[in-house]
């Protein structure tokens, strides 16, 4: 009996046990589910926060283009070869083969696949031929991936202006930086899964690159002209045996920048291979002395001041002219001119006593009207201003030097849009270099429309600047620069540089700046040559390069040739203008 | 010898194939850890497939032998299973800051995850005994308890604070099933109740800390609260469906502490989510309800005796490990049966499942 009562109690006993592990299971199953479902969510976050970490690529940035759509500056695919050396087994194996693809030692590669972190990058950017090398050899935990680099089709063509982007793909000089943010877009966040050491491991690979791929920036530059201002301005300099040059083609109605050119140039692909002092955009970050190109605005000024008219007669003192107790000298001496011909023969006696009858403050109100000493308002990096003497320190001898373009400094894009001012009826533009940014999907995001800064000048005298500035070229300085077909206005420069012995005649600035068809202007050109050797003067150096550009992109842009030009001259129409002459007597100073 | 057709009539298929298709589970579990990039376990699931062969080679030797044998000379297994315990505090492998391992040519042996059926097979003999004749008193729990401490403190000192425990609550799983004289309960619960602080100034610093971090896990989240939130973020992150075999990244990712062992089921949560859980609680709940079931339909006391006490061990073990992964134990090691990688414990599980299948198979002898 005592044997089946304990029994008893025993299978009582194990049924209740029982159900109290099933009870107890049923906690563990609601907890199961609990975190499972419930907080899953919760959890998941969690997660994500200490898996995933996102690095941060290069973007794929946009591209540049040319005015008719041309590129610039593209983004290409190019392959980075990783290694994740914890897949590797035989690593002296894996060096020793990649070793002859990549053209380094054994040991360098050895020492990348020694690492301890999951991932490793052994080579940045290889060349199509290194990564098809790679592929063929099929090496366990050796992987490629796709980068985006920045590639310029067109070599050394507008390097300046385009600058260049580094290896992250940032911009760092040129358009590629002033427009750096536009054109990189937002950076590309990869996410990758991190292991509990810290190590990365992909996962995902990168994100399709259009999704983030920055905008495009349409230039105003025109390819082909940028290519004949390259060309002319380069067999110039070459022909003159000079340190350089700047040409800068301005389409002179709008202010767009159809040609920025520096010499000597440099391949934006290689350009850690060039000197820094090559990498600049020269029209816009240089200064220099403009000599008798800028004598054109000290005429304009007192045209539009009423101080002179272009019969008026000055006296030249035959070369020598002394202004308190310096002599400003002629190149060849002459004697009475009007106000046409002192800018035909460029007499600096003949400004400098017009710039007399102009007045200081006159003379500096009208530089700051013609956009000089002041930023431009063009899109560039490094832009400068330029400078000129406090006017309070403005003595007769400096006014008189302002007058033919020394004692102030320029940059070649400030004179290009002055000189565009006086082709256009008197507008000062503001110079642009990009005509539009257009996104990812094709959309125009922003348009540059042309932009007035100011009316310098009325209609009425920028039409007499433009008469007097086809006689330089008709029979003056500029002789060199006339074209066939083509009534050419512009005028010719010649500035000593300073040294550290003050002026010297042997490094001078040769320029010439002006404007082309006279009569209906197209193209308003400026042209330096930097230190020519074996010519000297603006008329004999810069002169014939404008020439020659000019008759290249007329062709180019299809401007008719103007049957009237040959042999007749053009007559001024000008209501004021009075027939008889006045002539000024102007005694030396001090 | 005559083969009786009882034997394999009364053979339990069920408890047979729900523990083989666990060790199936478990194995495709460790071969998804060691699948993971670099990983030092990657050929863990081989071996435990070879201890899995090995353990049903005994499994099939205990079916042979009348479990009455086993309980017969219970005293003598424990005692030598008692003596390999010793053997390991005194010329032991450490691994892992404890002495558990006894090397046996190019194996190491767990001795006291045998001693855990020794253990069982002792109390069964001791109980099944007396019980006949009376309601027990203090003076009759003072053998059993004296068993328990001798089991207990060299297993305690190794230190392996997880197994020592599972002996005490078997033996407290077994009392579930004894009557005890009333005025007995009182005075043997409250001086194990004043013993337990006694327990407290025992225990390791690190125990310490993890039963702390374990009522508040925040305490410390980068060293001891680390796995417990590790373990929760990857069984939550497995949601309903998983993230399938070999992806889940808490495992792949190596943040998951000790997945091989006594992590297991957070790898199975994280990549088969709550539907795969629920497959393998069940399983577990039916390898221990045809446990019990045996214990239940067992004419014999021994038997029901050995086959309660299995039961009582395997779920405790899982319990415990279960509850553990999830946030509601301390960390503790104690594995999960049937899915933990181990060699010793698999074979003295599956060893454990072959008495219990013994003993159905013998159940109106």
């Amino acid at each position: 009996m005592v044997k089946i009562r304990t029994r008893t109690e025993l299978t009582k006993n194990i049924r209740i046990v029982g159900l109290v592990l099933l009870a107890l299971f049923a906690v563990v199953s609601v907890r199961v589910f609990c975190l499972q479902v419930v907080q899953s969510e919760e959890l998941k976050s969690l997660l994500r926060s200490q898996h995933q970490t996102t690095i941060t690529l290069a973007p794929w940035r946009g591209t540049i283009y040319d005015r008719n759509g041309s590129e610039l500056a593209v983004s290409i695919e190019v392959e980075s070869l990783y290694a994740r050396p914890r897949l590797i087994d035989d690593r002296n194996a894996v060096a020793a083969q990649l070793a002859p693809v990549l053209g380094v030692s054994e040991h360098e590669i050895a020492t990348f696949l020694e690492s301890t972190k999951p991932f490793v990058w052994i080579r940045r950017k290889l060349t199509d031929a290194q990564a098809d090398a790679i592929r063929e050899l099929k090496i366990d935990g050796i992987g490629l991936l796709k980068e985006s680099q920045r590639f310029y089709p067109n070599m050394e063509l507008a390097g300046q202006v385009i600058g260049f982007a580094g290896l992250d793909t940032q911009g760092l000089e040129g358009i590629e930086r002033e427009y750096d943010r536009i054109l990189k877009g937002t950076p590309r966040t990869i996410y990758v899964d991190r292991d509990a050491r810290g190590g990365r491991v992909f996962v995902e690979g990168i994100l399709n690159p259009d999704q983030t791929k920055g905008c495009d920036v349409v230039l105003t530059i025109d390819k082909t002209i940028q290519y004949i201002a390259e060309k002319e301005l380069e067999a110039a300099v070459a022909g003159a045996e000079a340190k350089g040059g700047i040409a800068v083609v301005m389409d002179p109605l709008t202010g767009d920048v159809l040609a920025a050119a520096s010499v000597p140039r440099f391949n934006p692909n290689r350009y850690h291979e060039a000197s820094p002092e090559v990498w600049r955009n020269r029209a816009v970050t240089d200064v220099v002395e403009p000599g008798s190109t800028f004598k054109s605005f000290l005429v304009a000024a007192a045209l539009e001041e009423r101080v002179v008219r272009p019969t008026d007669m000055f006296f030249c003192e035959h070369g020598a002219y002394r202004v308190a107790n310096k002599v400003i000298h002629d190149v060849h001496a002459y004697g009475w001119l009007d106000v046409a011909s002192i800018i035909k023969h460029s007499s600096n006696i003949g400004v400098s006593k017009i710039g007399q009858q102009l007045g200081r403050e006159n003379l500096y109100k009208y530089i700051k009207r013609f956009g000089f000493t002041q930023l431009s308002g063009i899109q560039f990096p490094g832009e400068v201003p330029g400078a000129l003497p406090p006017l309070a320190a403005c003595s007769e001898h400096t006014q008189s030097t302002i007058a033919f373009g020394h004692s102030i400094t320029v940059t070649p894009i400030q004179l290009a849009v002055a000189y565009s001012a006086l082709a256009n009826g008197g507008l000062l533009m503001r110079p642009t270099m990009v005509k539009r940014i257009v996104d990812a999907t094709g959309m125009t995001v922003q348009e540059i429309a042309p932009l007035v800064r100011c009316r310098v000048i009325s209609p009425e005298t920028a039409e007499a600047m433009r008469y007097m500035l086809q006689q330089v070229v008709a029979g003056g300085t500029g002789k060199r620069a006339a074209l066939p077909g083509f009534a050419v206005a512009g005028k010719t420069g010649t500035s000593e540089k300073l040294d550290e012995n003050g002026y010297s005649h042997s490094k001078v600035l040769a320029s010439f700046a002006g404007f082309v068809p006279a009569d209906d202007p197209r193209i308003t050109i400026v042209v330096m040559i930097d230190e020519p050797q074996k010519m000297r003067f603006g008329g004999e150096v810069a002169a014939p390069a404008f020439g020659k550009m000019a008759h290249a992109i007329l062709h180019y842009l299809k401007v008719p040739p103007h049957q009237s030009v040959q042999g007749s001259e053009p007559v001024p129409r000008r209501s004021w203008q009075e027939t008889h002459t006045r002539v000024h007597h102007i005694k030396p100073l001090g | 010898m005559m083969f009786d057709r009882r034997l394999i009539l009364n053979f339990d298929y069920l408890l047979f194939f729900f523990m083989l298709f666990l060790c199936g589970i478990g194995i495709a579990n460790l071969y998804s850890i060691g699948n993971a990039e670099g990983s030092s376990v990657s050929t863990f699931y081989l071996r435990q497939a070879m201890w899995c062969c090995a353990g049903l080679f005994f499994l099939f030797i205990t079916l042979n032998i009348p479990y009455q044998f086993f309980v017969r000379y219970a005293y003598y297994i424990h005692g030598c299973m008692l003596l390999l315990v010793l053997c390991v505090l005194i010329v032991g492998a450490t691994r892992l800051g404890a002495q558990r391992w006894l090397s046996v040519g190019p194996f190491s042996l767990q001795p006291s995850e045998f001693a855990k059926i020794s253990f069982i097979l002792s109390l069964t003999k001791y109980f099944s005994e007396t019980i006949y004749s009376k309601t027990l008193g203090l003076r009759d729990l003072v053998f059993p308890f004296t068993v328990l401490a001798i089991t207990f403190l060299p297993v305690f000192l190794q230190p392996d604070l997880g197994t020592a425990g599972i002996f005490c609550l078997v033996f407290f799983f077994f009392l579930l099933f004894i009557k005890i004289k009333k005025k007995t309960v009182f005075p043997f619960f409250a001086s194990i109740v004043s013993l337990l602080p006694f327990c407290w100034t025992f225990l390791k610093d690190y125990q310490k800390k993890r039963i702390l971090v374990f009522l508040d896990p925040s305490v410390d989240p980068l060293q001891s609260g680390y796995q417990i939130i590790q373990s929760k973020i990857a069984v939550g992150s497995g949601g309903i469906f998983g993230k399938g075999f070999c992806k889940g990244t808490q495992s792949q990712l190596r943040f998951l502490p000790e997945q091989h062992s006594d992590f297991v089921f957070s790898v199975w949560a994280e990549e088969w989510g709550f539907i795969g859980c629920c497959v393998v609680l069940f399983l577990l709940f039916l390898i221990v309800y045809r446990c019990m079931s045996i214990a239940f339909s067992s004419k014999n006391m021994s038997g029901s005796f050995l086959a309660i006490g299995i039961a009582g061990l395997f779920f405790i073990q899982m319990f415990i490990n279960i509850c553990m992964t999830i946030g509601l134990f301390p960390v503790v090691g104690v594995p999960l049966p049937f899915m933990s990688y181990g060699g010793s414990a698999l074979i003295s599980n599956m060893i454990g499942v072959g008495l219990v299948l013994n003993v159905g198979m013998r159940r109106f002898k």
